[in-house]
């Protein structure tokens, strides 16, 4: 099925997009298994990239389930009616619950977006591996044109102070004006989805996780959001934890607990130092 | 005022794209700490004690050995349950696009943390 082992060893891979445009050479189908955080893998058919799945951008299995495109039966089925997961997609389509050319758009999109979330990150290492079945459908990207859309969407993001990763890690809050009448009225409904999402635990991933969107997308909404004052970064605060000794009567009463407490006196007013009345004569 | 061991526990969240809530309980369902906003921590001890417990018997039943943790995988999110020692677990929600390389490596150093701070409870 693969060439892996009869071909030469990919002699120029100094970063990933280096790789990607030799295994492009090559027309090579193989899995490019990068770790780092967040690592991900690179789905590479006939030298083109079709597919990328990522911990870092929701995959077209969760834009589908998440945004409630299919149910969970229906995708239950497909799973089942295709053991080796090799077609997928087809299925999909086949059984009516998705249009091909909407499976094409959304397959392509979480593509731009995976390669989008893989770029705010420096990979730690990456290999060839054989290719693994992934659901994808689309006739294939060349590395070229997955990095100019990459800078086309790091240069949108980046117009505003503050670097795009940086933004990626920021952990948002919605400001509590936001939620007075009238202040969020004239925002789409996109925008206060990822408003009532904002509660200051997650990044922008995983509001786009939790809306099912892409990352990209909601990374737009917050700056827009930043802007207007409407979100801000969160600072967490914690509490005190209580024991986790070992519950039971204790053996002797504790040191000092039936000791008087410590007495203080009561507070007095003192003439003059508040408005106290003035004295009467008759007193 | 910030306690190291809901320090632990909002670390995790930091490290380990796709982990949103953690809750650690002892292990007859109280909870001790928690980093949790939409699940209710007190619920979740109660039920990730129960559920490790029979996470046990299953193992056991079944001989596959000493239980590690017990998985609840559903079509977008996770609640992983690991014991922290024999006194506690750690209940952690995560999303389904957990970062699973990641979690791997964070826990049994993270487990091991939260030991210590527990052992000094006495």
């Amino acid at each position: 099925m693969t060439q892996s082992g009869t071909e030469e060893p990919l002699a120029d891979s100094r970063n990933v997009p280096a790789l990607l445009s030799a295994l492009r050479d090559r027309a090579r189908s193989c899995t490019v298994l990068v770790t780092g955080t967040p690592g991900g893998s690179i789905h590479v058919r006939d030298g083109l990239v079709v597919a990328m799945e990522t911990p870092g951008a929701p995959g077209i299995e969760g834009l589908l389930l998440r945004s409630g495109r299919i149910s969970e039966e229906a995708w239950s089925a497909v799973r089942a009616s295709d053991t080796t997961h090799e077609h997928l997609a087809a299925e999909l389509v086949a059984r009516g619950l998705v249009g091909a050319g909407e499976l094409e758009v959304i397959s392509l999109g979480a593509l731009f977006d995976a390669a989008f979330a893989l770029s705010l990150a420096v990979p730690d290492s990456w290999e060839v591996a054989d290719p693994v079945p992934a659901l994808h459908r689309n006739a294939g990207v060349t590395p070229e044109r997955l990095l100019d859309e990459v800078s086309r969407r790091i240069n949108l993001l980046a117009g505003e102070p503050g670097s795009v990763a940086a933004l990626a890690r920021t952990r948002v809050r919605s400001v509590s004006a936001a939620g007075l009448p009238g202040t969020a009225a004239g925002l789409p409904a996109r925008h206060q989805e990822v408003l009532a999402h904002a509660d200051g635990r997650g990044t922008a991933r995983d509001i786009a996780f939790a809306l099912g969107r892409g990352l990209f997308a909601v990374m737009m909404d917050l700056r827009h959001l930043l802007d207007r004052g409407l979100v801000q970064p969160h600072l967490p605060s914690a509490e005190n934890r209580p024991s986790t000794a070992a519950r039971g009567a204790p053996s002797a009463p504790l040191a000092g607990a039936s000791a008087a407490p410590r007495s203080v006196p009561l507070p007095r007013r003192e003439p003059g130092r508040n408005s106290a009345p003035e004295l009467r004569p008759h007193d | 005022m910030s306690d190291p061991v809901t320090d632990l526990l909002i670390a995790l969240r930091d490290n380990v794209m796709g982990v949103t809530e953690s809750t650690l309980a002892t292990s007859d369902g109280l909870v001790v700490a928690s980093d949790a906003n939409k699940t209710h921590p007190e619920s979740m001890a109660a039920l990730a004690a129960a559920g490790l417990a029979l996470g046990n018997r299953l193992a056991d039943h079944g001989g596959a050995g000493h239980l590690r943790e017990i998985t609840a995988r559903g079509s977008t999110g996770h609640v992983i349950v690991t014991a922290v020692g024999d006194r506690a677990l750690l209940a952690v929600v995560a999303d389904d696009g957990l970062d699973e390389a990641a979690f791997r490596r964070e826990i049994p150093a993270l487990t091991a943390e939260l030991r210590r701070h527990l052992d000094k409870d006495v």
